[in-house]
């Protein structure tokens, strides 16, 4: 059964086939590019070029979360399991690992797709790119190579590998990750590049400050060497390129360690482990819906438990690297900054918030229905409404947007006194948001530490002392948080933004990591009180989850427009304009039709590859036919 | 039974599925809605979430899904679609559907409230406040009657080219040239507004137009002008003491040098205070103001001179509607006197010269095409090189400035009027010869006094308002003089004013109020 | 007396949300709140109420109990018919009117802090950029306070020549003129207009005034003069000191780097 069927083969072939496709597009490139520098751009028709790079990338990119997602979450559940020794979590996540080929094939093939369009629409911006990072170029094919290598020996050597050979194979799958994330860095550098094209001095190679030095003497003749290295410190913003010619100053490494790489980076990082287990949420979903006997439910049930854990996990850090995130971009460029939070893109963090919104209530609403499949959880009930306030209060002052003028009517403003209201005018700001977003991560936090509770009773003797303790960190953690965000409206915001937010973040931590600490030591010899009945799930719950899957594609689809959309009208900003047709932002709600569109290929091209794994599968147990296999063929119709 | 049933079924699936995807990829194209066709997202809204419904209750659990799914995508577009919208796109219309009008006038809404900013300063409201500019609900239909013998198109064309045209009385001179930067509208743009501009109360014309205007010449001409903000607003205060402007034009907190002198021959005119000038009008303006005087008279600063029933009025012109003028005489021992003059009673002038009558301020004329018995009399509509449209009774009437009969009206030394239809000679011949109830005559030249006698081709009423500022001041200042007059007078937004007497004692800030 | 149902209860809530958030905060603590933003509220309290129905499924199946009456129950003949009726006249009132909609133009479709172009000019000499450019003054706070002082002061006295009028006594945009002006002067007091920007962006706003909006700014109805064809470069910066040592809210500072 296990052996290397005919069909397998096939399918390594083609993938291989499809990378190899990858591979002479991508490597032809420089070449290709170089000879049509000529043509500044070829419209793409029907669509354009700009749609048509969109979708391409969009796509690929979304593909490619899955693939570096999905592994994570695959590597992270091996290891429960082999910890566990049980074996349903090997089970799960051998079935994903299986659905990522599928979804490899795919991505590489939409990366060709995306070259292709790259080369042909827009060649003098290519030729630009792979001038700087040409090397780079090379170095992400290699590392393609090694990704799907790894794969295929981590996939077609998972039933080969058990027993002795167990810790190797999780070593495979730690190293599949690491191409992942590698391949991940590599192109983020070109894009965050073209956001972002300076650094900071004390970053920059030898060759690159000799450079700039020159650079800044021939412009300004007046200035003498020692004149200009006074004015210098590490941290001074340096633009890569000569002011006049756009020449790049520096070597690849400079170009690639530029002021957005490393926060995207980690920001994509948490936010591929968070897409991850959402996709892999909403698989079970499916699949719990679909199912027809006890056993199934339950296993689906189970998967879906362990995805949104997975997920929650990589959601409750995510603000704060998207913070991180935004404060580099205030540090490369303030006008960028401004534009971003305060002008053209200003809504569409309302829009944002929105999502959030729908992720932070739908992952309680997933827990607190999950405790309903547990014996003695309904002692916790009597908090919930509580929490649901809480977090909807918070939300609603997450989604206040600052100045209302375009969304009300001229008397609305003469009744209110101007276009901001005066006081709810002060949810707008940034200290209020980042209040609310620390409290709603630590009442997220607090569901889950009543569902770890439920069905269970903690011998420790200190167990009221303990719980008072919890209580009273959890009560300070809000009031510091609370008192810091006020404080935040007074204070300057070069304090708030270096001082008080991190503070915030930190008690926040701090409060998370104490109470984890000391709720394991309570329980850590807990009597079961209630067993969890798997299976016993509400369908509406399913729903959530599939909605947060949903939501979570759908923001990245958004964040990918504002972060690309922040350039404005430039392929490099500052350096290289944008002089195509296409030059201008898009509005909001049209970028959002693209995005729903996209989102729309996406999730239809997912459905397609779970359907083909579903069909392998039935084809397997076709001798014996099962309950399950019915509800397939059903599926299917 | 069953069968039909089933296939009902079948049916309703297929129209739930068919209904979904139409709905859906309507609202993202933002295509008109059905069945009202107008561009509100809100009809397939309603479609969709009924697709919606209808698809959760027929189908099996995966088209469920996928219902669901794509609710869920189609939310956030809704969103999306209801917060405001920033684009830096400007969108430019290439082709006007002139076989759909109301779809033109809708394009020329969007400009209204877009790109030509019009809603900045127009209210489309009667019930608003006042705003900046005049309130354009039923600009369709007033339009016509704005300025006389003006269509309704005409009016809005020349309007939107040359804002400064023609003002509506009480509202200033700030209306941008819409066609210029930044606001730049295009020809194309300009008619989807004029046709949007006239959908409000009126008809639209979908007669195309030239544009009044040379977009290529006055380009380069405005790039030719010279940089006037380079001047020393210093040296223009300077300027404006030693030209003697201030002897006529005061400006809070700048002291006449010569005050008291007590040059007591010298009339002084009145004329605008200059105190907060920049702070209403633009450069340009007062550039105008000083090259050419007679542009733009400030209400009440005119001075005309007329002849009503036989009495010549020389004073300030107060003010002025269709009917009649208030005209402010100051007789010898200073005492100023209003008279209201209906201006259907100004005495008719003789017009040597027909050129540029309405520049030159004739209301009305008299005028003998060269094949009519009876001379024709009315209100001058519209005049070209070679023709003039008049309004006689309710009838309009075009006649030729060539071809008329001339007039002459001969006086000789005793005192003697002889009125008659000219035949030849001038008055610089030495003969001329007329027709006199019939008779041919002939006059020796030396017999008449020919400093009093007229040969005019047609006669008039006329207001001619000029401003008493003299016109020659480009011939008296320099060109830096004339940039740091300009620079001066920018500087005058009444902020300066403000200071100065902030500084000064209290008591002479009381002088200054009164 | 009978005890409400839960739907009942549900709806009670919602209501006295609305009430609340309608007239107590947008009448009897605050101004008025504009509709979108109550609708964006009540369709949170709507999502939280569902929430908390729905988890349980006890609950919930209570709470739809009078639904489901209303739709089969052999008893509730008419009150179906009257919902029947009554809910599509509401969506047909409602559709109604948003689509007889006037063609009314926009509220005030400008964007309040506009980009600011990518240097800074007084007149037409450069500064520098947007991010570089600095107040001169600023550093004498630490180096100097004598100094700093009697910049303030100049920047005391540019205000109360100048700006007065318009921006008020306080500070707080409540000048005399203030009613008349569209849009309304800015004001200094809130903690959202001096702590978001730099110094170099109001010595933006305040050198090229109203005129100086750009694109994403208009349509530029704000009556603010070009200032500096009136004030110094010097004059401008200490008045930007004077607000900042009024107000004691510092203008964004962009940390180490500079």
């Amino acid at each position: 059964m296990r052996r290397c069927t005919s069909q397998t083969k096939k399918r390594i072939f083609l993938i291989i086939g499809f990378v190899l496709l990858g591979f002479v597009l991508f490597s032809i490139v420089p070449a290709f590019a170089q000879d049509m520098t000529d043509a500044e751009y070829r419209p793409f028709p029907m669509i354009g070029s700009r749609n048509a790079a969109w979708i391409a990338a969009q796509l690929h990119l979304l593909f490619g979360s899955f693939i570096l997602g999905v592994p994570m979450f695959a590597v992270i559940i091996e290891f429960i399991g082999w910890k566990t020794k049980e074996e349903r979590y090997d089970r799960m996540a051998q079935e994903f690992i299986k659905l990522c080929m599928g979804a490899f094939s795919t991505t590489a093939l939409l990366g060709g797709v995306l070259v292709f369009i790259l080369v042909w629409c827009y060649p003098k911006v290519l030729s630009k790119l792979s001038g700087i990072f040409g090397p780079t170029m090379i170095f992400y094919v290699v590392l393609f190579f090694g990704e799907t290598f790894t794969l295929y020996l981590y996939s077609y050597g998972w039933d080969k590998m058990q027993g002795r050979h167990k810790g190797w194979h999780l070593f495979l799958g730690v190293l599949l990750n690491i191409w992942g994330t590698a391949i991940m860095f590599v192109s983020n550098t070109w894009l965050t590049y073209q956001t972002s094209p300076a650094t900071q001095y004390g970053k920059l190679s030898d060759q690159a400050k000799e450079g700039w030095l020159e650079h800044t003497l021939s412009q300004n003749p007046e200035l003498t060497r020692a004149e200009v290295l006074k004015e210098v410190t590490d941290t001074t913003v340096i633009n890569l390129h000569n002011e006049t010619t756009g020449e790049f100053l520096g070597t690849v490494m400079d170009a690639v360690n530029n002021f957005t790489w490393m926060p995207v980076n980690i920001h994509r990082l948490i936010g591929n482990i968070a897409f991850g287990g959402s996709i892999v949420a909403a698989y079970a979903a499916f699949r719990f819906l679909v199912a027809k006997t006890k056993e199934e439910k339950a296993h689906y049930d189970w998967m879906g438990y362990n995805g949104n854990f997975i997920a929650l996990c990589g959601l409750i850090p995510l603000p704060f690297a998207g913070y991180w995130l935004g404060r580099e971009i205030y540090m490369f460029n303030n006008t960028m900054g401004v534009n971003m939070m305060g002008a053209l893109f200003s809504w569409l963090f309302i829009i944002q918030a929105v999502m959030i919104g729908i992720l932070f209530i739908g992952a309680n609403y997933y827990l607190w229905s999950g405790m309903g499949r547990i014996e003695g959880a309904e002692k916790y009930a009597r908090y919930r409404p509580i929490m649901i306030a809480i977090i909807v209060i918070c939300v609603g002052i997450w989604m206040t947007p600052r100045t209302l003028s375009s969304i009300s009517s001229a008397s609305e403003q003469t009744a209110m006194g101007g276009s901001n209201h005066p006081h709810l005018g002060l949810f707008g700001l940034m200290t209020a948001k980042n209040t609310v977003v620390n409290i709603v991560i630590l009442t997220t936090f607090l569901s889950f530490l009543f569902y770890r509770r439920s069905g269970k009773k903690p011998t420790a003797n200190w167990k009221k002392l303990g719980n008072i303790i919890i209580s009273s960190v959890f009560f300070l953690g809000v009031v510091v948080i609370v008192v810091i965000g006020i404080v935040g409206f007074a204070v300057e915001s070069d304090v708030r933004v270096n001082v008080l937010t991190p503070w915030q973040v930190l008690v926040a931590l701090a409060v998370m990591v104490v109470v984890t600490i000391i709720d394991i030591f309570m329980y850590r010899k807990a009597t079961t009180s209630g067993t969890i009945k798997w299976g016993e799930m509400t369908e509406r719950s399913q729903y959530v989850l599939i909605l947060l899957a949903i939501t979570f594609t759908s923001l990245m689809g958004l964040m990918g427009y504002a972060r690309s959309g922040l350039r404005e009208g430039w392929h490099i900003f500052g350096v290289m304009k944008d002089t195509s047709a296409d030059a201008f932002t898009p509005s909001l709600s049209s970028a959002v039709n693209m995005v729903s569109i996209i989102m729309v290929i996406f999730f239809a091209l997912v459905g397609f590859i779970f359907w083909l794994g579903l069909w392998g599968e039935r084809k397997k147990q076709k001798a014996v036919p099962t309950m399950e296999s019915e509800a397939i063929a059903e599926g299917n119709d | 039974m069953e069968e039909t049933q089933s296939v009902k079924n079948t049916l309703l699936k297929i129209a739930g599925l068919l209904l979904l995807l139409v709905s859906f990829i309507a609202f993202l194209a933002k295509a008109p809605a059905f069945p009202i066709g107008s561009e509100n997202l809100l009809p397939w809204s309603v479609w969709f979430l009924i697709a919606v419904l209808l698809n959760m209750f027929v189908w099996g659990i995966v088209v469920k899904l996928m219902t669901y799914a794509l609710g869920v995508v189609w939310f956030f577009a809704l969103i999306a679609a209801w917060v405001p919208d920033t684009s830096t796109n400007t969108g430019t219309v290439t082709e006007l559907d002139w076989s759909d009008p109301d779809a033109v006038a809708e394009i020329g809404l969007a400009i209204f409230n877009g790109k030509g900013q019009c809603s900045a300063c127009h209210t489309l409201d009667t019930s608003a406040p006042k705003g900046r500019c005049p309130d354009l609900s039923d600009i369709g239909n007033n339009a016509a009657n704005r300025e006389p013998g003006k269509d309704a198109k005409t009016y809005l064309i020349e309007s939107l080219y040359e804002p400064s045209k023609y003002l509506v009385p009480g509202y200033g001179k700030i209306m941008p040239e819409v066609w210029k930067n930044p606001i730049a509208l295009t020809k194309l743009e300009i008619e989807a507004v004029i046709a949007f501009l006239q959908s409000q109360g009126g008809e639209i014309d979908p007669t195309p137009f030239d544009e009044p205007i040379d977009r290529k010449e006055i380009g380069t001409a405005a790039e030719a002008l010279p940089p006037l903000l380079t001047g020393d607003p210093e040296e223009g205060k300077r300027v404006f003491i030693d030209a003697a402007c201030i002897s006529c034009h005061e400006i809070q907190g700048l002291e006449n040098p010569k005050a008291g002198e007590g040059n007591e021959d010298f009339e002084v005119v009145t004329a605008p205070e200059l105190t907060e000038i920049a702070a209403f009008n633009e450069l340009r303006y007062l550039e105008e103001s000083i090259i050419l005087p007679d542009a733009e008279i400030v209400s009440g600063y005119g001075s005309v001179t007329v002849i009503a029933q036989g009495v010549t009025y020389q004073g300030t012109l107060v003010s002025q509607d269709t009917e009649k003028i208030v005209v402010r005489t100051k007789a010898e021992d200073g005492t100023e006197t209003e008279h209201t003059i209906l201006l259907s009673d100004l005495d008719e002038e003789p017009i040597e010269d027909l050129t540029d009558l309405k520049g030159r301020g004739y209301l009305t004329l008299t005028i003998t095409p060269i094949d009519a018995d009876a001379p024709v009399s009315g209100e001058i509509v519209e005049e070209s090189d070679t023709t003039v449209t008049l309004k006689v009774g309710d009838e309009t009437q075009t006649v030729s400035k060539i071809d008329v009969k001339k007039q002459a009206t001969l006086i000789d030394f005793d005192g003697v009027k002889t009125v008659g239809e000219h035949v030849s000679g001038t008055l610089d011949d030495f003969e001329i010869v007329i027709i006199v109830d019939g008779n041919e005559e002939t006059f020796d030249t030396f017999d008449i006094d020919t400093d009093n006698s007229v040969l005019a081709s047609a006669s008039g009423k006329r207001l001619e308002v000029k401003s008493p500022m003299p016109n020659n001041f480009p011939d008296l200042l320099s060109f830096r003089e004339m940039a740091d007059l300009l620079a001066y007078l920018s500087t005058l937004t009444g902020a300066t004013a403000e200071e100065e007497t902030n500084e000064a004692s209290s008591d002479t800030q009381e002088e200054v109020t009164e | 007396m009978k005890k409400p149902s839960l739907f009942t209860i549900c709806f009670a809530i919602f209501i006295v949300c609305w009430v609340f958030l309608r007239f107590f905060v947008g009448g009897v603590i605050s101004k008025p709140i504009p509709n979108s933003v109550i609708a964006m509220y009540m369709a949170l309290v709507f999502i939280a109420i569902l929430v908390h129905i729905s988890v349980e499924d006890t609950r919930f199946r209570e709470f739809l109990r009078p639904i489901h009456e209303t739709l089969v129950d052999e008893n509730r003949q008419t009150r179906r018919l009257v919902f029947a009726v009554l809910i599509p006249l509401l969506m047909l009132g409602f559709t109604y009117t948003n689509i007889a909609k006037k063609a009314n133009p926009p509220g005030d479709p400008r964007t309040v802090h506009p980009t600011p172009p990518d240097n800074l000019t007084y007149k037409d000499i450069v500064l520098g950029t947007m991010d570089e450019a600095e107040n001169p003054h600023r550093h004498l706070e630490k180096d100097d306070p004598e100094a700093y002082k009697s910049h303030v002061e100049n920047g005391r006295t540019v205000y109360y020549q100048n700006c007065f009028y318009c921006h008020g006594d306080h500070l707080d945009g409540k000048g005399h003129f203030a009613d008349a002006l569209n849009p309304l002067p800015a004001n200094f007091q809130d903690p959202g207009v001096l702590p978001n920007f730099s110094e170099s962006f109001f010595f933006w706003r305040i050198s090229k005034g109203g005129p100086g909006m750009p694109a994403a700014g208009t349509p530029w109805n704000s009556a603010m003069p070009i200032w500096e064809n009136y004030l110094t470069q010097d004059e401008i910066w200490d008045v930007i000191l004077f607000l900042s040592d009024y107000t004691g809210y510092k203008p964004r500072t962009f940390g180490e780097g500079h």
